[in-house]
């Protein structure tokens, strides 16, 4: 007996966002950047796009396929780079999660934007330190994340903000 | 541009709050040294008062290092070691650093009376 898996909307749609991440987590990739281990994230900003538009079970999904998928593709599968982008994809959905799901009616794209950008590298730095630097020194770091995760917050959400609104003129 | 909302502001201003704040945690001149322990492979460190001036012989792997306190401060004189990094790397008087030789595995570590912070959680 043939099975078929049904496929919904819902899952092409996911599928489709998730890799348009993927493209923008791997062309990112290829950028030099100035400070080893400081990016912008942009593919972050898919993220925020999808939880604006469509909540924040769908962004979860975009987000995780977009770190497994991209780790295949990068060849960093499982590997310390893997566990780091993990730790800081689930960090920032977590936040997502209590600043989009249960407090909505106060904050928006650029609240959330901040705080997912912060708790993603303080996640990143507390695995770092916890699994493959156990030194305190590693913690030196923290004003450097911290002010990165700040400033890339901002102008993601700005970017963000700027494509939703051309979506909702066209769409 | 940006709809914000009140909870927006307060992120924004909070974040902004941050961003000084853990430069400063982290910046903030280190408690005064008092000590340096010298460590050599895989022995226990021994301690010695930083306020002091002596030099220091300390067999390693390779060979001979020496050390010398002075004011306060710790450095390298002299090391077997071909790369000659923990020489150059100067002077120390910050708690919290560290000088290393890997090769003739030495290494300093300054120490303070009080230790600031073992970590920052946020």
């Amino acid at each position: 007996m043939e099975k078929n898996i049904e496929i919904t909307e819902e899952d092409r749609k996911i599928a489709s966002f998730a890799a348009l991440a993927i493209a923008i987590h791997v062309l990112e990739s290829g950028f030099p950047s100035p400070v080893p281990g400081i990016k912008p994230g942009l593919a972050n900003i898919i993220t925020l796009l999808v939880l604006f538009r469509y909540g924040w079970r769908f962004a979860a999904w975009v987000s995780l396929l977009r770190v497994t998928a991209g780790s295949l593709l990068m060849g960093t599968f499982m590997s310390p780079t893997f566990f780091l982008s993990l730790s800081g994809a689930l960090a920032s959905l977590l936040s997502m999660w209590v600043l989009w799901t249960v407090m909505r009616r106060w904050v928006g794209l650029l609240g959330v934007s901040i705080t997912a950008g912060v708790s993603h590298v303080m996640a990143q730095l507390l695995v770092a330190w916890w699994l493959f630097i156990p030194h305190s020194g590693i913690l030196v770091l923290t004003p450097v994340l911290i002010t990165a995760g700040i400033l890339f917050g901002i102008f993601n959400a700005i970017i963000t903000s700027s494509i939703e609104n051309r979506l909702s003129r066209t769409l | 541009m940006i709809e914000m909302k009140p909870g927006d502001w307060l992120v924004l201003i909070f974040s902004l709050l941050l961003i000084p704040l853990s430069w400063s945690l982290i910046d903030h001149p280190s408690a005064e040294t008092s000590a340096i322990e010298i460590t050599v492979a895989d022995a226990s460190p021994t301690t010695y008062s930083i306020k002091q001036q002596t030099q220091i012989n300390v067999a390693g792997e390779l060979g001979h290092s020496v050390i010398e306190i002075r004011d306060g401060k710790v450095r390298f004189t002299n090391s077997p070691c071909s790369g000659k990094v923990c020489i150059l790397s100067g002077w120390h008087q910050h708690s919290g650093d560290h000088i290393v030789c890997l090769p003739n595995r030495v290494s300093i570590s300054l120490l303070a009376e009080q230790d600031r912070f073992d970590g920052i959680n946020f």
